[in-house]
Order: structure tokens, then sequence, then C-alpha cells
């Protein structure tokens, strides 16, 4: 029995959970402590969030949950409890950026990124196009090609592009 | 031991030091002998770091614990493979490992392709020795392995080690390591040829050709090495999942999308002679993302459970990035008017557009996991407030893109190099796009309503039925040509053209890695204090405790909880998650590794939590994961895949190149094939 003693305290597995995990629970405040554990951050270095750390005996993520339950079954509303957790621990407990401050810049740079990426693709596509037809503007004028020259040659473009279809 | 050791490292730096000037002037004042002399330093450094290597692997197996080193990561009980993984289990060992595989790199590199290149391959030789030289640098004089113990003035020894982590004394960890370090550093070869390339204002795609086959396997390795660390995660770990946007695991990530976004745009290159800047900037970046990585595992700039200590070579990384960035900015700058694209863009429906927008969703994804990443670092140097970056944030920003790639993965494809016409957009779109909408639909009847699930399961039914049928034409034809039977003519069909259809085999495994994760989204999981003889139900199955037993290991006892896995009243399996503790030298640590049972459908995975304080009764998490078993499927898949793309084809393809040479009329233009594909 010792040794699961020291097992039991020692143990120190690292956690988390599915990336988009669910907890089906019929306990109303089980599930709803979860779902407000699930927006804070364990700050045991598990790096997982308080309803997914199951580091045993959590110095930090156990109590939160305990907060987080008896502050529910006071009746207190989510954003109060984890407005208080904030308050008392910093914006560090947050599980992602607030929508405020700095917090609103970490969430829009990925979007402006993409945004910006999806919006160059038709600029340089005009803009290979525009190069095309210069190119093709610029070209030497008519050439006189003989027909039987000029079949061949298309018949290569044919199976060329038959080969890579 | 430890003096030849530690003396092969510094002598390694100096001839690093030697090639990279021999290299660099011999290329310059034309020297053949300094630029002979130049690969020579190539083979000694990698014969110095060899030697310094094996000592290092000869300490550790003879359990030499007078090195610091050995005395951290080793022990007399540890089982030998455990040994050999002690290398690269602690910052110094690994560091070394790093060195040496990029110095055996550099040395196949330089050997294999001198001839070839001979005009360039001085800048090879500078470029992988200035890489090889940094690591040495920060193994001889930083994180030096060969390190002793000391008592005063005295060398000292102790009578065993601590032991490497019981976390990765696990099989998936002896290769997780250096599978990831192989694509890690492998990425250096394509970017020493690429800049080697830029120095030498060699306008072609010759550097691509040759990198092609080194581009694809350390792509391959960096995805193996994920995939390893994935697994290790699920089956070590004990969290049910196998990937939590860890730092660390975001920073292998990162370059196999950038090496990704590259291995698809250098078909542009080949095919057209277009994005050559393009791709310079993406091998680049790859590469110092390889970089970034490696810093971000060691530096202690972000906390991680899978870092190394803390240390202070995080300022030497930041250096050899800022300046290698700038370095490579400037050449690229300096070089525009030779990177030139050397055709345009016939039309906009065509291969071409979609492999620009491959591009720019494959580095946006890229961009949000490394904003992630770092922002905690930023908020709190701006702010003075560190903010967190949880899982929940990097879901919500990479899904979508995740489903706007896995669709371009279907879409690509369907479009024809140079021009697609609608009628034939139409051909090709109709099958797959109905196809996929009615998976959507019986899924729906079903009961699944997620967004986001029945997303990827329909862009999944889409991508498939476009691979299946680029299978079933090119096949049939085969089939009816040469009266082949199917199954052959698929053979025969790859066989032709390897790299395609490797790339839709590798396109079927991201798919199925997409329904693995999109099963993710009906995780069912429950967590009790169980006494023997009592039933935990978890979904559709009851875990019957039977029995609490006492193992032992070679080097570490275990306490295991076995269970009966009903169903139905029917006992599908025994179930044996064990928690297991490493005595070893003055530590114990402990471990806990669940029992997995994995199917098609679902994985059951129980695992032994701990024991409750008071009453000591074991504590029981219990997950029903839905379609975990299509991950690993995907990776194998991806795996087979990539070796077919690899394999050369029976039909030697040199893609042809093409340029306006002429108008005729109005409308018509002359193309001039360059090069025409011939049978080998």
């Amino acid at each position: 029995m010792q040794r699961r003693q020291i097992l039991s305290l020692g143990f120190a597995s690292v956690l988390a959970v599915p990336v988009i995990g669910q907890v089906r629970s019929t306990d109303p405040i089980d599930s709803a402590a979860y779902t407000i554990g699930q927006r804070l951050m364990c700050q045991c270095s598990c790096g997982s969030t308080v309803a997914d750390c199951n580091m045993l005996y959590c110095h930090f993520g156990e109590p939160v949950r305990e907060e987080i339950r008896e502050g529910l079954v006071a009746g207190i509303a989510p954003e109060v409890i984890v407005d208080g957790l904030v308050a008392k621990y910093g914006e560090i407990i947050l599980a992602e950026p607030s929508t405020e401050g700095f917090g609103a810049f970490g969430w829009t740079m990925p979007f402006v990124a993409i945004l910006a990426g999806l919006a160059a693709v038709p600029i340089v596509i005009r803009r290979w196009r525009v190069n095309q037809l210069a190119a093709e503007a610029a070209a030497p004028a008519p050439l006189a090609v003989d027909e039987e020259a000029l079949n061949r040659f298309k018949a290569q473009i044919d199976r060329d592009l038959a080969a890579e279809e | 031991m430890e003096n030849i050791g530690y003396l092969a490292l510094v002598l390694g730096f100096c001839v690093a030091a030697y090639s990279i000037l021999a290299g660099i002037v011999g290329r310059l004042r034309n020297n053949a002998f300094l630029e002979l002399s130049a690969q020579r330093g190539v083979m000694t450094v990698w014969a110095l770091t060899t030697v310094a290597a094996g000592l290092l692997l000869a300490a550790i197996l003879t359990d030499d614990f007078r090195l610091n080193y050995v005395a951290s990561y080793s022990s007399l009980s540890q089982p030998l493979v455990y040994r050999f993984a002690a290398w690269w289990g602690g910052q110094e060992g690994s560091l070394l490992f790093w060195t040496w595989i990029a110095a055996t790199y550099s040395f196949v590199a330089v050997y294999t392709a001198r001839k070839k290149h001979a005009d360039m391959i001085s800048y090879v030789v500078a470029i992988t020795m200035t890489i090889v030289g940094f690591f040495l640098g920060i193994v001889a004089f930083v994180a030096n392995p060969f390190r002793v113990l000391m008592s005063g003035p005295q060398i000292a020894t102790i009578a065993d080690g601590n032991g490497l982590n019981p976390l990765l004394q696990h099989p998936l960890m002896a290769i997780h390591p250096p599978m990831l370090y192989l694509g890690y550093v492998g990425f250096m070869v394509p970017f020493a040829f690429a800049i080697a390339s830029v120095i030498t204002k060699q306008a072609g795609d010759d550097w691509i050709r040759t990198t092609r086959i080194w581009s694809m396997i350390t792509w391959l390795f960096q995805g193996i090495g994920v995939l390893l660390g994935m697994r290790w995660a699920y089956a070590v770990l004990g969290w049910g999942g196998y990937w939590m946007w860890d730092p660390v695991e975001n920073a292998s990530l990162l370059p196999w999308i950038a090496g990704t976004s590259f291995l698809h745009s250098v078909m542009m290159q080949e095919k057209k002679g277009m994005m050559k800047i393009w791709n310079i900037v993406l091998v680049s970046a790859t590469f110092f993302l390889c970089i970034f990585g490696t810093m971000l595992t060691r530096s202690g700039l972000v906390s991680s459970v899978h870092a190394f200590a803390q240390s202070n070579i995080g300022d030497y990384f930041v250096w050899f990035l800022t300046l290698g960035i700038a370095a490579t900015i400037y050449l690229i700058l300096s070089r525009l008017d030779y990177l030139k694209s050397e055709s345009q863009l016939d039309a906009v429906l065509s291969r071409e557009s979609s492999f620009l927008f491959n591009n720019v969703i494959l580095l946006a994804s890229c961009f949000a996991i490394l904003w992630g990443t770092l922002f905690p670092v930023l908020s709190e140097a701006v702010t003075g407030e560190k903010i967190s970056v949880g899982p929940l944030f990097f879901n919500k920003v990479n899904i979508p893109i995740g489903l706007l790639l896995l669709a371009l993965t279907g879409l690509g494809p369907l479009f024809s190099w140079r021009k697609t016409s609608a009628a034939s957009l139409r051909k090709n779109f109709l099958g797959p796009s109905i196809f996929g909408l009615v998976v959507g639909a019986v899924l729906f009847a079903l009961g699944i309503r997620g967004l986001y699930p029945l997303m990827t399961f329909i862009l999944s039914a889409f991508v498939t039925a476009t691979v299946a049928m680029e299978f079933y034409r090119g096949a049939t034809v085969i089939a009816k040509k040469q009266s082949m039977a199917f199954a052959s003519a698929i053979i025969e069909l790859t066989h032709r053209n390897t790299r395609r259809y490797g790339g839709y085999l590798v396109h079927m495994g991201i798919v199925f890695l997409f329904i693995g994760f999109a099963g993710m989204a009906f995780v069912e999981e429950g967590q009790i204090e169980m006494r023997v003889g009592e039933t935990m139900r978890i979904g559709k199955y009851e875990l019957v405790f039977k029995d609490l037993v006492d193992q032992e290991g070679p080097n570490y006892s275990a306490t295991v909880a076995v269970f009966d896995l009903v169903r139905d009243g029917k006992i599908l399996q025994e179930m044996r998650p064990e928690q297991r503790l490493f005595l070893t030298g003055q530590q114990t640590q402990a471990n806990g590794i669940p029992a997995i049972r994995s199917r098609l459908n679902e994985d059951v995975y129980v695992v032994l939590a701990g024991f409750e304080r008071d009453s000591k009764n074991p504590i029981i998490k219990a997950y029903v994961n839905p379609l975990v078993m299509w991950v690993w499927l995907g990776g194998l898949t991806l795996i087979f895949g990539t070796l077919i793309a690899i394999w050369p084809s029976k039909v030697r393809r040199i893609p042809p190149r093409t340029k306006v040479v002429g108008v005729v009329g109005k409308t018509k233009a002359i193309k001039e094939t360059h090069a025409t594909a011939t049978n080998t």
C-alpha cells in the first residue's frame, strides 16, 4: 500500500483532452463547471485547461474547479465566476485571448493574414494574365508558318495536355 | 575519453570554419585546390562529429557516470534501447545528435552533387558548414555533453545515474526524436542548394531537381516524427488525446506545413518556370522554421511539457536566425532580376491558380499556429501581462483553415495545367460533389449535427471521389488498351507516374487524418473512484473492475488495474491500465500507461489516473474516442503515398516547358515544346 501511496503522490502524468472534446454529463452543475473550466488555463504547467487537467491533486486545477462549483451552486453567473477568477489570477488564466484590448489583436491577426493572402491571389493572377497578354502583344509579327508544321505543333500540344490530364 | 570527444568537437568547429572560408575564397578566386579542400573539410567535420557522437554513446553504454550527461539521463537498470535513446534524451546529447545528422547530411549532399553542381558546390559547402559550425559551436562551448562531474578539484563519479525521464521510456520515444531530427535537419540541404543557386545567379531550376528527393524524404521524416509524437502522446500520456497544441508540438508542425507548401509550389517552377522567388522564400522559411522549432524546444522561450530544461542557448539561436534571415532576404532582393518567371498564366481557371490558393491557405495556417504559439511572449513584451493561448484558440482559428485545405485537396487535381474548360470542370466536379452531398445527407439523417464534423465528412467524401475518379479513369484506359485486369492496371498506372498517383495517395492520407480529427468531436469520458468488483459505464460499454495487481518491470514496479470490457453482457477484452514507478538513482518517478482497445469506429481508452487521497482506492478515467484509428491509418497512407511518389516512375517525365515564340493571326499562339516525355 505504501507504494501506492507513493504512486498516488508521485503520479504526474500530463493531460489534456481531445482537441474538440465534449463531456456528456447528466448533472447540470458538472456540465456547467466543465464548460467554464474549459475557458481557463491550468497553471500547473500541464499545458491544459482547468477542466481537462487530470494532474492528481493539482495545486491549481483542483481549487479552481472547486471555486467554480461553489460559485455555480451559489447561483453565480458563469461570466461573473470567470471575471472573479481573472481578477484573482490575472488574464493569464484565460485559455484564449479576450476579445478586448491586446487580446483582440491576437484574435484578429490570423484572420487578417488569411484575408490578405486570399485578396492577394486575384491580384497576382491578374498580374500574371496582364504579363501574358503583354508577352503575346509584344511577340514578333505574325509568322509565316506552313500548315503542316502548325498541325504538328498542335498535335504535340494536345498530346502533352492529354498526358497531363 | 571525454577529452578526445571534446577535442573532436572543437576541431570540428575549426574545420567547419575553414571549409566556409576555403569554399567561398576558392570559388571567388576560381581556385580548384581550395574548393576541393573545402569539400574534404566537410568529410573531416563529419568524421570528427562521428567520433564525438560515438564517444558519447560509448560513455552512455558503458555507464560512465563521471560524465554529467550520462549521470543525468542514463542508469544501470535502464534497458539497452533506452540507454541508446539517452543520446537524444537531454539537451546536450540531443544537440550533438542534431549536429551529427547535419554533418552526415552535408557530407552526403556535397559528395553526391559535387560534379553535377561544380559551379555552386562550394557555396553549398559554405552554407551547410555554417549551419553545422553553429551547432558545433553550441555543443563545444555552451552545451558540452562531455562535462565531467567535479567534487572540488577532483573528477567525481556516482554509483548510478538518474535515468531517462520515464515518459520517454517507451518504444515510440526511441524512434520519434530521430525521425523528427532527420526531418528538421534535412531541410538544410534544399535550403543550401537554393541559396547557392541564388548566389551564383542561376536562373534555372537545377537545384530543385537535385533536391526534390531530399525535400520529399525530409518532409516524410518530419511527418513520421510528428505522427509518432502524436501516437506516443496518445499511448503514454494518458489524457485521452494526441494533440494539445503545445508550443513544442506546434514547432514540429510548422516546418512540415511550410514544406508541404514548398513541395506543391516547386511543381509550378518545374512545369512552367514560375514562382522562382517564391520557392526560394518557401524553402528558406521552411529551414528557418526548423531552426526556430529547435530553439523553441531548448530555450525556455515558451513553457511546454515537452521542452528541455531552460538554458541560455536561446540567445545564440536568436542571433543565428536574425543574421540568417537578414542574409537570405538581402540575397533574394539582390538577385530579383535573375529570378523572374519564364512564363505567365494562360488562364485563370488552371492548376496554377489552385496551387496559388493552396500556398496561401497553407501559409495562413502556418502563420496562425506561429502567431498563437508566440502570442503569450508577444503579449508579455507589449503589455507586461502574459496572455495564454490554449487549444480553444488554435481550434477556432485552424479548423476553418483546415477545412479549406481539405476542399483544395480535392479541387486542385481537378484543374488542368494551363487551362481548364468549363465543360471539363462540370464533368469533373459533378460526380464528387453529388457523392459528398449524399454522404452529408446520410450522416445528417443519422444524427450528426455539428457543422465542422459534418463539413469534414462531406469534404472527405468529395476528395475521396475525386481521387477514385482519377485512378478509375486512368486504369480503365490502360486496362482496355493492354487487356489487363483492373487491379493490375491501377498498379501500372501508378508505376507510370508515381509522383502524381503517390501524391493522390498522400491526399487520401490527409482525408483519413481529417476523418480521425472529426471523431474527436464526439468523445465521451468519465472518471470515478472504484473498488474491485464495481462497474463503470462509459458510452455503450461497461468496465468491470476485476483486480488490482503488482508487477515488476525491468527498471520499474507497476500497479495494474485489471478490467473486463463488456458490451451487451459480452466480455470483449481484458484491459490493464497501469501505473509504473521508476526507481532510478535518488529519484522516484511515476508514469501511467493507459489500456487502449482500438477499432475502426472507436477506441476505448482506460487510465489508472491515481489513487484517492483518503480511501486509497484507484481513480479510473475512461474515454470512448471515435475514429482515432483513422488518424493512424491516415498517417500510414501518407507515408505509403510519399514512398510511392519518391519511387522512380516507369515513364521518366521531364516536365514540358512552354513559351510563346510568335503569334499566328490574332488569337493562336504557337507553343514550342522544350522537353518531351521520353520512355526509359
